[in-house]
C-alpha cells in the first residue's frame, strides 16, 4: 500500500523514526511535510493538491523526494499528521460540544480544528479511499504542571473523536496511550530531541529544534509508536476485509 | 429675531455639511444618554447590527453574549455557525414584528411553531433558516437548539442595559393559517412555499412603530432600567416582492423605517436613535461606503459610522463640546435668516 503522509512539523517524528529504526510496515511512505500552517497555500484541482509558493513547493519537493505537486492518484491512501490540535483538546472539544449544541457544529470544530485540517478537511472527507488522521501530540511539560488526568477516559475520549472522524469517512488514530503520562501530558522522555522543521528552505532537513525544551515536537520514539499504531490500523482494516 | 438666529453650526447645511470634507462632519449624533461599559449592552436586528456588537467588544464595552460556545473553538467556525455574531444566536431579525415574535416566544407570553422546513433530509429553523450551515440533523435538534436560543434570548432581556435594535426590512412573510412572521420567504433557503397560506406582507409607518413599542413594552415589563438605542440599516434590499422596482422598494422600505423609529424614540426618553442609515446614505459621503455591488457596506464605511458612534458618547461625558465654528451665511434662505453677518 502506498501512503502519502500531509503533514507540518510533527511528521519529522515519524520521518525520523523510519530513518532511526527502518521498521518493517506494510506500506510504503512518501512524505508532503511543511512548516505550521503552509498547506494554505495550496489548492486541489482534480485529484492534485497544488502548491502556490515557492516555499511549499520546495518544502514538498525536499521531504517527498523529488515531487512538487501532490497527486492523489499515485497513493492508496492518506495519512495526515500534526494538523489538527492536540489529542485532549480534540478530546475536550467532542465531550464539550454535546445538547444544545448541534452535531454539524461539534464535527466542524473537532474536525476543523486548526486552519491547515479546515483548508483539507473537505476534500480528504470527498475522497474515496482511507484517509488516517492523527492529532498533534500533547505537549510535554513537567508533571508538576496543572493538567487533567485522562486515565480511564482515554478509551472514552478516543472513541469520541473516532466517531466524529469517522463520520466524515476518516480513520482517527489516538495519540499512543504507551506515550501519555497519567496526567494526560505526552511524556518527557518523547520530547528529548523531539524533531521539527525548519521555516527556511534551506533548513527543511529535520532539526531537533530546542533540545529537551521542546515541549511540543516529539522524537523518533514517538514517531515509531505512531508507525505501529498506523501498522495496526492497517493490519486490523486489512484482515476485517 | 427668529428661530434660527441662535442655532448651533450643525443646523445649517453650508457649514455643518458643504464647507466640510465629508470625513470633518461631526455632531452627528447627541446622545440621550451615556452608554455605561459596565452594563451589558445586547445587539439584535438586521446584519448591520453585527458591525456595532463588534465594535463595542473592541472598544471596552460589555457586549452581552448571552448564548457563547465553547471559547477553545476557532472564531472562523463560531462564525460559520453564527454564534457571537448577536447577543444570542437569533440570526437576522429584520423587522419589528419579528422582533415582537421573538419577544413574545422568549417572555413565554405565546408558544412558537414547532415547524421546521426540510431539504436534502436537513431540517432548517423557518425563524432564523441559516443558523446552522447546512442545516439540522434532525426535527428534535432544531427545536432543542432553537429552545437554547430562546432562553439566551430571554436572559438578554432581563439582564442588559441597552438594547440595540437594527430596523432592516419592512417586507415580509406571513403564516396566515397559524399567524405568525417567517425570517425569510418559505422556500427560499428551505422548505415550500404555498400560495395559499403564505402571505406577503409590507409593513407601513404604524405596524412597525407598534410593533416596536409593544417589544419595549414587554421588555421593559421585565426589565424597567433597560434602554433602547434604534438604528436603520443602510443596507439595501437585497430583492423586493412589492412589484415595485428594487430601488424604489428599498427608498420606500427605508423612508418607512426611519420615521417609525423617529416616532418611537422622540416620545421617549429611555430610547434613542443613532443615524447608521445616514452617515452611510446620505448625499455627502457619495455612496463611497458602497461596496461595488453598490449594496454591501465597505469597512471604511462601517469604521466611520462607529467613529460618530463613539465620538457621540464621548461628547456626551465632555461638557462644552458644541462646535464654536460660525458660519457666515449667503447662499441658502434659512441662512441668511439665521445669521447676522
Amino acid at each position: 500500500m502506498k501512503i502519502c503522509v500531509i503533514g507540518n512539523s510533527h511528521s519529522s517524528c515519524v520521518r525520523k523514526a523510519l530513518n532511526e529504526f527502518k521498521p518493517r510496515l506494510d506500506c510504503t511512505l512518501t512524505f508532503f511535510s511543511s512548516s505550521g500552517s503552509n498547506i494554505l497555500d495550496s489548492s486541489f484541482k482534480g485529484d492534485s493538491l497544488i502548491p502556490h509558493t515557492h516555499l511549499l513547493r520546495e518544502s514538498w519537493k525536499f521531504t517527498s523526494g523529488g515531487d512538487e505537486v501532490l497527486n492523489f492518484r499515485d497513493f492508496d491512501a492518506v495519512w495526515i499528521v500534526g494538523y489538527p490540535a492536540s489529542f485532549n483538546e480534540l478530546a475536550r472539544r467532542a465531550i464539550a460540544l454535546t445538547k444544545p449544541f448541534s452535531q454539524q457544529f461539534r464535527d466542524a470544530a473537532v474536525i476543523e480544528s486548526r486552519p491547515g485540517m479546515r483548508h483539507i478537511a473537505n476534500y480528504l472527507s470527498s475522497l474515496d479511499y482511507p484517509v488516517f488522521v492523527t492529532a498533534r501530540p500533547n505537549r510535554a511539560v513537567s508533571p508538576r504542571a496543572k493538567s487533567e488526568n485522562l486515565g480511564d477516559l482515554y478509551d472514552s475520549y478516543s472513541s469520541h473523536v473516532g466517531e466524529i472522524f469517522s463520520s466524515q469517512g476518516m480513520t482517527f488514530l489516538p495519540q499512543p496511550i504507551l506515550t501519555l503520562s497519567s496526567m494526560s501530558t505526552t511524556k518527557l522522555e518523547f520530547s528529548r530531541n523531539g524533531v521539527g522543521l525548519g521555516k527556511e528552505i534551506r533548513n527543511q532537513e529535520l532539526e531537533s529544534k530546542k533540545g529537551d525544551d521542546d515541549v511540543t515536537h516529539m522524537n523518533e520514539h514517538y514517531g515509531l509508536h505512531l508507525l505501529d499504531m498506523l501498522q495496526h490500523v492497517l493490519r486490523t482494516e486489512s484482515s476485517a476485509k | 429675531m427668529n428661530p434660527y438666529e441662535n442655532l448651533p453650526s450643525r443646523a445649517f447645511w453650508r457649514s455643518a455639511i458643504a464647507e466640510r470634507s465629508a470625513f470633518d462632519i461631526d455632531e452627528l449624533w447627541q446622545p440621550k444618554f451615556k452608554i455605561s461599559t459596565k452594563g451589558k449592552v445586547s445587539t439584535f436586528g438586521s446584519c448591520f447590527a453585527q458591525h456595532i456588537g463588534r465594535a463595542l467588544q473592541a472598544n471596552g464595552y460589555n457586549w452581552f453574549d448571552a448564548e457563547p460556545a465553547p471559547s477553545l473553538i476557532e472564531p472562523e467556525i463560531l462564525r460559520r455557525f453564527n454564534y457571537g455574531i448577536f447577543s444570542a444566536r437569533t440570526g437576522n431579525i429584520y423587522t419589528t414584528t419579528l422582533l415582537l415574535q421573538w419577544v413574545e416566544w422568549a417572555l413565554g407570553i405565546k408558544e412558537p411553531p414547532q415547524d421546521s422546513w426540510q431539504k436534502d433530509n436537513r431540517f432548517y429553523d423557518p425563524f432564523r433558516p441559516h443558523i446552522e450551515p447546512n442545516g439540522f440533523v434532525s426535527h428534535e435538534e432544531m427545536l432543542v437548539s432553537r429552545q437554547a436560543t430562546l432562553e439566551a434570548f430571554r436572559r438578554t432581556l432581563v439582564e442588559s442595559s441597552l438594547f440595540v435594535f437594527t430596523l432592516g426590512l419592512t417586507e415580509c412573510w406571513r403564516n396566515t393559517e397559524q399567524n405568525y412572521e417567517y425570517a425569510v420567504c418559505p422556500g427560499t433557503v428551505a422548505g415550500e412555499f404555498d400560495k395559499d397560506k403564505h402571505t406577503f406582507v409590507n409593513l407601513d409607518v404604524k405596524s412597525v412603530s407598534q410593533a416596536l413599542i409593544k417589544s419595549i413594552r414587554l421588555i421593559r415589563e421585565v426589565n424597567p432600567k433597560i434602554r433602547f438605542l434604534l438604528t436603520v440599516s443602510p443596507v439595501p434590499l437585497t430583492a423586493t416582492a412589492s412589484g415595485k422596482h428594487v430601488l424604489l422598494a428599498t427608498m420606500l422600505s427605508k423612508s418607512v423605517l426611519r420615521s417609525a423609529a423617529n416616532e418611537v424614540a422622540l416620545k421617549r426618553r429611555y430610547v434613542d436613535y443613532f443615524p447608521s442609515f445616514e452617515i452611510i446614505n446620505a448625499t455627502p459621503f457619495k455612496g463611497m461606503f458602497f461596496e461595488p455591488n453598490m449594496r454591501g457596506v465597505n469597512p471604511a464605511g462601517v469604521r466611520l459610522v462607529m467613529e460618530h458612534f463613539f465620538s457621540g458618547q464621548k461628547s456626551k461625558t465632555s461638557k462644552g463640546s458644541e462646535s464654536s465654528q460660525d458660519a457666515v451665511c449667503e447662499e441658502e434662505l434659512l441662512d441668511a435668516f439665521g445669521r447676522k453677518p
